[in-house]
């Protein structure tokens, strides 16, 4: 083969499938919408190969040079992927809705049958996802970069179009603003965040 | 430091520099309180990680699946072609044996963190400091840090399929991992003893993204090559089956190749908008810091004195501009690049003419009416004031003889700088009556792709398009073909409109979208029936996402381009998309010749294609472009109020090359300039020193009173040749409040869009002012008219 590596695209799907919907259903709040971002920015990576992996085809002098998403560089990847995944389900989600309804965690877990959604479904009630939903929209959109896709801030700035800054200080306080209602939540009276609390 | 600094929560999660890190640890270590929150954040985190990444998710749906891999197969598949290797023959053998697998792996989830922060080590630490119990959340999914196994069995259906461990390893941050390990080599003395570093597992073996090869017999790290191979083959395979049943079998395959690379679309340097300029200059100051930082790592590896901490600050602002690299070309492709930035005041001593090519498309009216009504205060790019002004219908005299439009010019003081002028300037398509159309032979290429289902999107346009073929007789043909994942043609072209409506009552959406093969097909059965002197014209009808990247982008203006020479024109019509519409639809109308429109309603459908049914159809002129040429004498400064991306270098005007705006029958083009007069202040004045030669001696016509001349291009539809008209206009003095209706509404229209764009230029507008503007004298408005009075009131409270 040429001297390029062709990326792998098929692996970059399998490894980011999962963790792209789970982010894009955050969002638009629905799991159909939600694969069709995620189809979406995975034709756009496709498109983005196609152009990137033969430096042979010159493509047009007006876009940008081909040397712009390294493949070979997982790090750009994912970040391209859950940028350009944020961009298309905020359009997506401008398009269908004005008032935003935020996912329950159970609209979709009665689609997932097996051990999983039976040990959800036994004990939902003190579930910290489901507190989530009472904070500001960015700050659950930077708890999940953070927590749930373990990005740094550096990443989630760059995802979200914040300043690190701004990142760290939406973290803290969507942080903060959870501790305090998981404080005013009976099912988490007796954890020790709570007796720490009191003493 | 209080409770409520985010550098507590950025040292728990190795966000710090180790300096600040150590100042936070000093400061813990002094303020029991501190330590406290910090412990509490650290519990918090810990759970919020374990429950969010053990939240269980459903990937995509395997049709899903299967169209990206086809679509990676079929780009894969051309670049191959080009580069003639036999690429088949690494693909087809492990296919059998992976397919047998791929669907257990399908349902791998993804779990495992690959940060690795100063979370566990700090709870290590003061779980031994306060002999605490530990602590867990009640978790749903009792899902360890340092368990994988457990919380493998909990999810994952293939438990002995232990880990997925990215295919591609990235960087490691090794950075974190020493910050951990000097934690726990230097505890601060507040912390007392340590459990046994070797025994804590803050660095767990399984989360960690080694770039080391894992050794021999270990059989973690095979899954996503292995599922990778195994899926991708299976896409081909669906693929292969779909080409073959599709109807673009008979369709050349659209190759970008580089031979018809357009060379005139690059032509405009594009200009940046200021999210672009920002990112520039993050760059930049990102690539001068990492030349900086390399520096004194080879002033340091000189004396040998290596320094591991200089070493992961270059890896990590290498990392962060990669990354700001990355999403820069991913803006690339999905941000309206246009700009949306007003056109400034422009001297007339330095800038005489102001060229621009014609514009008679509405979307831009219709989509402000429809965020309006829903509440939504429309973004400023989406605020085109030229596509308003053309909404509505405004009297004209009738065209000279075999002249194809008829013009008019007036001019006034401006209403919101009243020692300016206002210059309108107005053509009129010829008007052509329905009994007089000549036959159309139309193409309606419509998106059935997954998106379209809701009812202001598939259901309306086939409404939109019944209510078309309704004004279509036994003359006209119609051939229907619809796009998906793959196109196909659904009706050849008939004459037979009840054969039409049938079809179009069958269509349903569902699946992924791939426009270009749809274009390709539509133009395809519209030369299959090409009449000569007919309306030959595609008629796109979609969500506003085409889906298709920026090089294919390309490819496809550059075809359609082509296409509209040889005399088959596209028209745009784009459905239910929100403010952000995407600019490739217009593009795309742009360069093939058609007119862009945006439906909301079906009564917006009928104003198109009944009550403007030749204007939709029949081109009575094509590449009209504009140019103004002004009197120094009279005029210091201009301003074209909207057409921002219209505009035209001067010497285009003339260049028959160079494309311009087409003019359906009846259609009208309303420009308006805020002019200010010799003599005024300007904003522009002494921007550039008077000229020591010139400018060239004024010819006997700057005496004259005249303001300024118009000069319009145009070509008749069949014909390559331009012809020019001129028509001059002289200031009379007048009020505005003694202008014409007409000019007191456009200048209304126009006055709401630089409200609402939020416009550097607005003067004294106010909301009042267009009240003023638009009550005039007695007489009923029209339809279109009350509905924008309506729309004022919408905008008012909105920007209040």
């Amino acid at each position: 083969m040429a001297a390029t590596p062709e990326p792998d695209l098929a692996a970059l799907l399998d490894r980011y499938e999962r963790p792209l919907v789970r982010y894009a259903l955050s969002i638009v709040g629905d799991l159909e919408n939600a694969r069709d971002v995620v189809q979406d920015t995975f034709i756009r990576l496709s498109r983005m190969s196609s152009r990137v992996s033969h430096p042979d085809f010159p493509g047009d002098p007006a876009q940008p040079p081909p040397h712009s998403l390294d493949f070979n560089n997982e790090k750009h990847v994912e970040s391209w992927l859950f940028t350009v995944c944020r961009h298309r389900a905020i359009d997506h989600q401008r398009k269908f809705s004005r008032i935003i309804p935020m996912p329950l965690p159970e609209d979709h877990r009665s689609q997932e049958a097996g051990p999983a959604a039976a040990a959800e479904s036994r004990d939902t009630a003190a579930s910290l996802i489901r507190l989530l939903e009472r904070l500001s929209p960015n700050q659950r959109e930077v708890i999940r970069l953070k927590f749930q896709n373990d990005l740094s801030y550096q990443e989630i700035a760059d995802i979200t179009q914040l300043s690190v800054t701004n990142v760290g200080f939406i973290l803290h306080t969507g942080l903060k603003k959870l501790r305090e209602i998981v404080r005013s939540e009976p099912d988490f009276a007796d954890l020790p965040i709570c007796r720490s609390a009191a003493s | 430091m209080k409770s409520d600094d985010p550098r507590l929560t950025a040292y728990l999660l190795s966000e710090l520099s180790p300096e600040e890190e150590a100042r936070v640890l000093a400061e813990m270590e002094s303020d029991a309180i501190l330590a406290s929150e910090a412990d509490e954040l650290c519990h918090l985190a810990e759970g919020l990680r374990d429950q969010l990444q053990s939240e269980p998710v459903l990937g995509l749906r395997p049709d899903q699946r299967a169209a990206i891999l086809r679509d990676l197969a079929s780009a894969e598949e051309r670049t191959m072609i080009r580069s003639r290797t036999a690429w088949w023959a690494n693909w087809s053998f492990p296919a059998a044996a992976a397919a047998v697998v791929v669907g257990a792996l399908a349902t791998t989830i993804y779990l495992q963190s690959r940060y690795i922060d100063n979370l566990a080590a700090h709870r290590q630490i003061r779980q031994s400091a306060t002999s605490a119990a530990p602590i867990t959340f009640p978790s749903v999914i009792p899902i360890g840090a340092g368990d994988p196994s457990g919380s493998a069995v909990a999810i994952e259906p293939v438990p002995e399929l232990p880990v997925a461990v990215p295919h591609i390893s990235p960087p490691v941050p090794l950075w974190n991992t020493q910050i951990g390990l000097a934690w726990l080599l230097n505890p601060p003395p507040h912390f007392g003893l340590l459990p046994n570093p070797v025994a804590t597992p803050p660095v767990d073996v399984f989360r960690f993204p080694t770039s080391v090869p894992a050794p021999e017999g270990q059989t973690v790290p095979v899954r996503s090559q292995s599922a990778g191979v195994a899926s991708r083959s299976v896409g081909t395979k669906r693929g292969g089956a779909v080409r073959l049943a599709s109807v673009d079998r008979a369709i050349p395959e659209y190759e970008p190749t580089s031979a018809n690379a357009p060379t005139t679309l690059a032509k405009p340097a594009p200009r940046l908008t200021p999210e672009e300029k920002r990112i520039r200059k993050e760059l930049k100051g990102l690539e001068d810091r990492l030349a900086s930082l390399e520096k004194v790592q080879r002033r340091n590896s000189s004396k040998k004195t290596d320094d591991p901490e200089l070493k992961q600050m270059i890896d990590h602002v290498r990392r962060t501009l990669d990354a700001l690299r990355a999403t820069q070309d991913g803006a690339d492709n999905f941000e309206p690049s246009e700009t949306t930035e007003d056109n400034p005041f422009l001297a007339v001593k330095g800038n005489p003419l102001s060229t621009f090519s014609v514009e008679v498309d509405t979307a831009s009216y219709a989509n402000v009416r429809r965020l309006l009504q829903s509440n939504q205060r429309p973004p400023a790019g989406a605020v085109r004031i030229e596509e308003l002004l053309n909404y509505f219908r405004y009297d004209f005299p009738d065209p000279i003889e075999k002249k194809p439009f008829s013009g008019l010019t007036e001019v006034a003081s401006c209403p919101w700088a009243s020692s300016h002028w206002l210059v309108r300037i107005g053509i009129k398509g010829r008007e052509i009556a329905k009994s007089e159309r000549p036959p159309a032979n139309l193409v309606f290429l419509v998106d059935v792709s997954g998106s379209m289902k809701a009812d202001n999107k598939l259901p309306l346009i086939k409404d939109c398009l019944r209510v078309l073929t309704e004004q279509l007789g036994p003359q006209d043909t119609v051939a229907i073909a619809v796009y998906a994942g793959a196109s196909g043609c659904v009706l050849e072209p008939t004459h037979d409109m009840d054969k039409v409506r049938t079809v179009l009552d069958h269509l349903e959406a569902g699946g992924p979208k791939n426009g270009a093969r749809g274009v390709h097909l539509a133009y395809e059965l519209a030369q299959r029936s090409f009449k000569r002197g007919a309306s030959n014209r595609v008629i796109l009808c979609t969500d506003g996402d085409f889906n298709v990247g920026a090089g294919d982008q390309n490819q496809l203006l550059s075809l359609i381009q082509d296409k509209a020479k040889t005399g088959v024109s596209l028209s745009v019509l784009g459905f239910g998309f929100g403010e952000y519409e995407d600019p490739i639809l217009r593009r795309l109308a742009d360069k093939g010749n058609g007119n862009y429109g945006y439906i909301d309603s079906l009564a917006e459908g009928r104003r198109l294609f009944v009550q403007q049914l030749t204007g939709s159809l029949v081109t009575i002129a094509r590449d009209v472009k504009m140019q103004v040429e002004f009197n120094p004498s009279k005029a210091a400064a201009y301003r074209l109020i909207g057409y921002e991306n219209r505009t035209l270098a001067m010497e285009d005007f003339n260049d028959d090359q160079e494309d311009g705006g087409e003019i359906g029958a009846g259609h009208t083009v309303t420009a308006l300039y805020e002019v200010i007069p010799v003599g005024q202040e300007n904003p522009v004045d002494g921007a550039v020193d008077e000229l020591k030669y010139g400018p060239h001696r004024m010819s006997d016509s700057a005496t004259s009173a005249e303001l300024l001349t118009v000069k319009v291009r145009y070509k008749q539809p069949d014909t390559t040749v331009s012809s020019k008209i001129e028509f001059a206009l002289t200031d009379t003095g007048a009020t505005w409040d003694k202008s014409s209706p007409d000019f007191r509404w456009a200048a209304a229209v126009a006055g709401f869009g630089m409200i609402l764009r939020d416009s550097p230029y607005r003067g004294s507008l106010s909301w009042s002012l267009i009240d003023e503007l638009v009550k005039g004298p007695a007489g009923r408005l029209s339809q279109d008219r009350n509905e924008f009075v309506r729309l004022i009131e919408k905008a008012r409270a909105l920007t209040r």
